[in-house]
């Protein structure tokens, strides 16, 4: 039985003839071939239009909600670091009374080393501690007097710290002042007979390595007391520092002013290398009013400044800028440094990344971020937070604290200063967070 | 006629090759559709969408389609039909222009007769609603940096890709002689995604990106009925008249925020505002009541109407639901529509032509939007062909709409709208005994 309602059905029942067409394979082939190749060229004629959507402006509302929030960040505290200032490329000796970061007193210490030609010196010649004074902090028009002294102690280089405070003696025999002025690149400081006499006798014996570590501790470059108008920075390594030994013939106690005598040094001296040298540091006095009105920064990571800011709260924003921003109070570093008084110049901060297990150890990596203002019209440090936070916004993890440091920690010192978080003086200036997001509308 | 359908495969698969390329899925349609929950999918029965109509007053007895529940009651073949779209918009305002294509899968129905002409059970999915855009801006800002305000040329994109979609099962219901009923329950779902993307045209900034994604739930159900009677003035003639009710119902919706983000070679999505933050809201969605009217003139010829009302009004977005504000942008749509078909495949004459249902209709529809005071509306023009395949009592069913949506006054869009659709009906007279041959 077929059904009763095919009246508007196509089936063949239906046709009126109720015939099939005479060719009916071939008319079908073509039929359904004609029509595939319709359907294929209606796609692809609509589909290959390029989609090039900028209309409906006026119903459809600019997503582009870019927020930008500024955070001042008002934590800092100051963090001694675990560093060393021993065998860095310069060293410092002095004491200059900062008007601004205190009194800043240094002490250096070196020691010498040993040659391998045993035949190259004698007691009979005289020997000299060679200093290159290369930088000056403080009154550049003062000569800082210094007084050299015994160490009276076995130490090591990489042990000596801002704190250090190495026991010394003054020579039995041998109380002279020398003088570093900033018109002097290089001075010889005649060492005393008795100390030569000890050394050779070190130096002849056949343990002298041995003898060398147990019996000579090198000497203490210390400023004279009363003295407070300036820090010298000297050189070290191959270049620097050394001890130099002389024929008597040749004189000594004269400085080599004259760059063009190295020649002649290399050919009628002998040069016993250092085999350390160091530094502490002592700041004394420090004005507390002024250093509530400014951030005071140190390259010495004593005293590093951590910025107490919690990146993570800022993980839920779609953050596509992300700067940290910190001022030089230039206001305050110029006003508090009289006539012909110099700091020696910064330009770079350095941010490191601390967890609380690295503060347990001498800080040895590098930067995390370093910046400079060099050519900012404002004097600003900026450094881009963005892919800290987009790491974090993708289950990276923050490696620990920042913690700030001036310049670098090659053995001068950088004293410097930021605009602190409370000066209502320079407001626009306080250290602050620019965070740009997108923010979307979602209630 | 073998040569040249050959020629025009070829040329077909030529043209292809530069299409082949392109991510159908980056394809974008209306421009309306990013507002509210996307724009509205009429299509219910092949043979009905070339005459612009739904199909709640026209059945068809080979392809009983998913219009009518009722018409299940009165189905003899078992049959499945599915079928796909292309549309194409040409859009315009005061500012500029677009040209935007999409391919989408229309629908999938299966129609299983458990007793022929009394009952019949149907399952199927087909799109509710369907949201596809992809807006472009290009532009500069201001903006505030450590180094003072920077003028950052930028450029955004945002595309969005979503609809509502309906998976049904039902059946349908012969009550009297000349009288059907059906009732389908269904699950409504779907899921819209709303991506921006913003690229600066400088170093110091870097790309970045949000997603917004709303899922829905909602239980929904159509009742259906169906009456005809025949010989009303002359021999051999019918009318028919269906009316199609679906309910009101409340979609559960949950909307997230995510970022994909990148950072030193690692991309990683970030969930700016979880679910739950946002936590469950109740969308409604309307009531559509569809009633429509066929004339079968004769076995070649008919001509149908139809009035479709839905109740946008009620619509509540997401954002609103919160605010407790009705939408600015909704109101109820009322859609009218006629067409006829002439049946030349059933006059029995051979010939190409001949061999062929034409179909031709006309639709207005008030649109469910309205902005700056300015409805919406969209006039379509609808013209399909039926194609019967013979040796499987099948067909293939193509339909083209041409028209217009929109206006460009009141800084409006114009849309000229041409879309293409293919549907294919398998039917076959399943677990019945022929007793010819």
């Amino acid at each position: 039985m077929y059904p009763q309602n095919l009246q508007n059905s196509t089936v063949l029942s239906s046709r009126e003839n109720n015939e099939s067409p005479s060719i009916a394979s071939k008319v079908k082939f073509s039929r359904i071939s004609i029509l595939f190749s319709l359907v294929l060229a209606s796609i692809i004629g609509l589909q290959s239009c390029q989609d090039n959507n900028l209309v409906g402006s006026t119903f459809i509302p600019d997503a582009r909600n870019v927020v930008v929030d500024t955070i001042f960040i008002t934590d800092f505290q100051p963090t001694d670091l675990k560093s060393f200032t021993g065998n860095l490329t310069r060293f410092t000796a002095g004491r200059y009374k900062d008007n601004l970061f205190g009194t800043i007193e240094s002490t250096a210490y070196v020691k010498p080393g040993l040659i391998a030609d045993t035949l190259l010196i004698s007691s009979s010649q005289e020997f000299y501690l060679r200093l290159k004074a290369t930088d000056f902090y403080g009154d550049t028009t003062a000569v800082a007097p210094f007084r050299l002294e015994l160490i009276n102690n076995r130490w090591r280089a990489s042990l000596i710290d801002a704190d250090t405070d190495l026991s010394t003696s003054p020579f039995p025999d041998f109380s002279e002042t020398f003088y570093v002025g900033k018109d002097q690149d290089s001075l010889d400081v005649r060492l005393p007979q008795s100390w030569v006499d000890r050394y050779m006798d070190i130096f002849t014996s056949e343990d002298r390595a041995e003898r060398l570590l147990n019996e000579e501790f090198g000497f203490a470059i210390k400023p004279v007391d009363g003295f407070d108008e300036l820090l010298v920075g000297f050189r070290a390594g191959p270049t620097g520092a050394r001890i130099i030994v002389k024929d008597l013939d040749l004189g000594g106690g004269v400085l080599n002013e004259d760059e063009d005598e190295e020649e002649e040094e290399e050919e009628t001296e002998t040069i016993i290398p250092l085999r350390g040298w160091a530094f502490n540091i002592k700041q004394q006095g420090s004005t507390p009013q002024a250093l509530s009105e400014v951030l005071p920064v140190y390259n010495t990571f004593q005293n590093a400044l951590r910025i107490g800011v919690d990146l993570k709260e800022y993980t839920n924003k779609n953050v596509t800028r992300v700067e940290l921003v910190l001022y030089e109070d230039s206001l305050a570093l110029s006003s508090t440094l009289p006539e012909d008084h110099k700091r020696l110049r910064t330009d770079r901060l350095a941010l490191y990344q601390l967890t609380e297990f690295d503060l347990d150890y001498l800080v040895i990596a590098t930067p995390t971020f370093a910046t400079e203002n060099r050519g900012n019209q404002d004097r600003s440090f900026r450094v881009s937070l963005t892919d800290t936070i987009r790491r974090l916004m993708i289950g990276g993890i923050l490696s620990g604290d920042f913690y700030l440091t001036s310049q670098f920690n090659n053995g001068l010192l950088f004293p410097y200063a930021l605009v602190h978080p409370e000066n209502n003086q320079q407001p626009d200036r306080r250290p602050k967070l620019i965070i740009t997001y997108l923010k979307a509308e979602v209630n | 006629m073998k040569k040249s359908a050959f020629l025009a495969i070829i040329i077909a698969f030529l043209l292809l090759s530069p299409a082949h390329s392109q991510d159908v899925l980056t394809g974008s349609g209306s421009t309306y559709s990013y507002l509210g929950l996307g724009t509205i999918s009429d299509f219910r029965s092949s043979q009905a969408s070339g005459m612009g109509l739904t199909g709640a007053g026209l059945f068809n007895a080979e392809r009983p389609g998913f219009a009518n529940p009722a018409f299940w009651g009165n189905s003899v073949y078992t049959s499945f039909s599915a079928g796909m779209s292309l549309d194409y918009f040409n859009a315009t305002d005061n500012f500029g222009s677009s040209e935007n294509s999409t391919v989408n899968f229309g629908y999938a129905h299966v129609l299983i007769p458990v007793y022929r002409n009394r009952f019949g059970i149907g399952l199927s999915i087909y799109p509710e609603t369907q949201s596809r855009f992809n807006i472009q801006g290009l532009g500069r800002m201001p903006l505030p940096t450590s180094e003072g305000i920077i003028d950052v040329p930028y450029s955004s994109q945002n595309i969005g890709i979503g609809g509502i979609n309906r998976i049904e099962a039902g059946f349908g219901l012969k009550v009297h002689k000349n009288l059907f009923v059906g009732y389908a329950p269904s699950l409504l779902f779907g899921t819209f995604k709303s991506e921006y993307n913003l690229f600066f045209n400088n170093l110091q900034f870097q790309p970045t990106n949000y997603t917004i994604r709303t899922r829905y739930r909602a239980i929904g159900h159509r009742f259906g009925l169906s009456a005809h009677t025949n010989s009303i003035f002359r021999n051999r003639d019918k009318l028919e008249f269906g009316a199609v009710f679906s309910l009101e119902t409340t979609l559960d919706a949950n909307r997230r925020l995510t970022s994909d983000v990148l950072a030193v070679n690692r991309i990683g999505t970030v969930e700016l505002v979880p679910e739950s933050e946002l936590g469950l809201r109740k969308i409604t969605y309307p009531m559509s009541f569809t009633a429509g009217a066929t004339y079968h003139a004769s076995r070649y010829f008919l001509v149908a109407a139809e009035v479709n009302y839905q109740q946008w009004s009620r619509y509540f977005d997401f954002d609103q639901v919160i605010l407790d504000e009705p939408n600015s942008f909704t109101k109820d749509r009322i859609k009218v529509g006629a067409g006829v078909e002439y049946n030349f495949y059933n006059r029995g004459n051979e010939g190409f032509f001949n061999s062929m249902v034409y179909r031709a209709g006309v639709s207005y529809d008030t649109g469910h939007l309205t902005l700056q005071n300015t409805d919406i509306s969209t006039l379509l023009f609808s013209v399909g062909l039926g194609v019967p395949v013979r040796t499987i009592g099948s067909s293939i069913d193509l339909n083209f709409d041409f028209g217009n949506r929109g206006t460009k006054s009141n800084n409006l869009v114009n849309e000229r709208i041409f879309a293409f659709r293919a549907s294919f009906n398998l039917s076959e007279l399943m677990f019945l005994q022929r007793r010819l041959n």
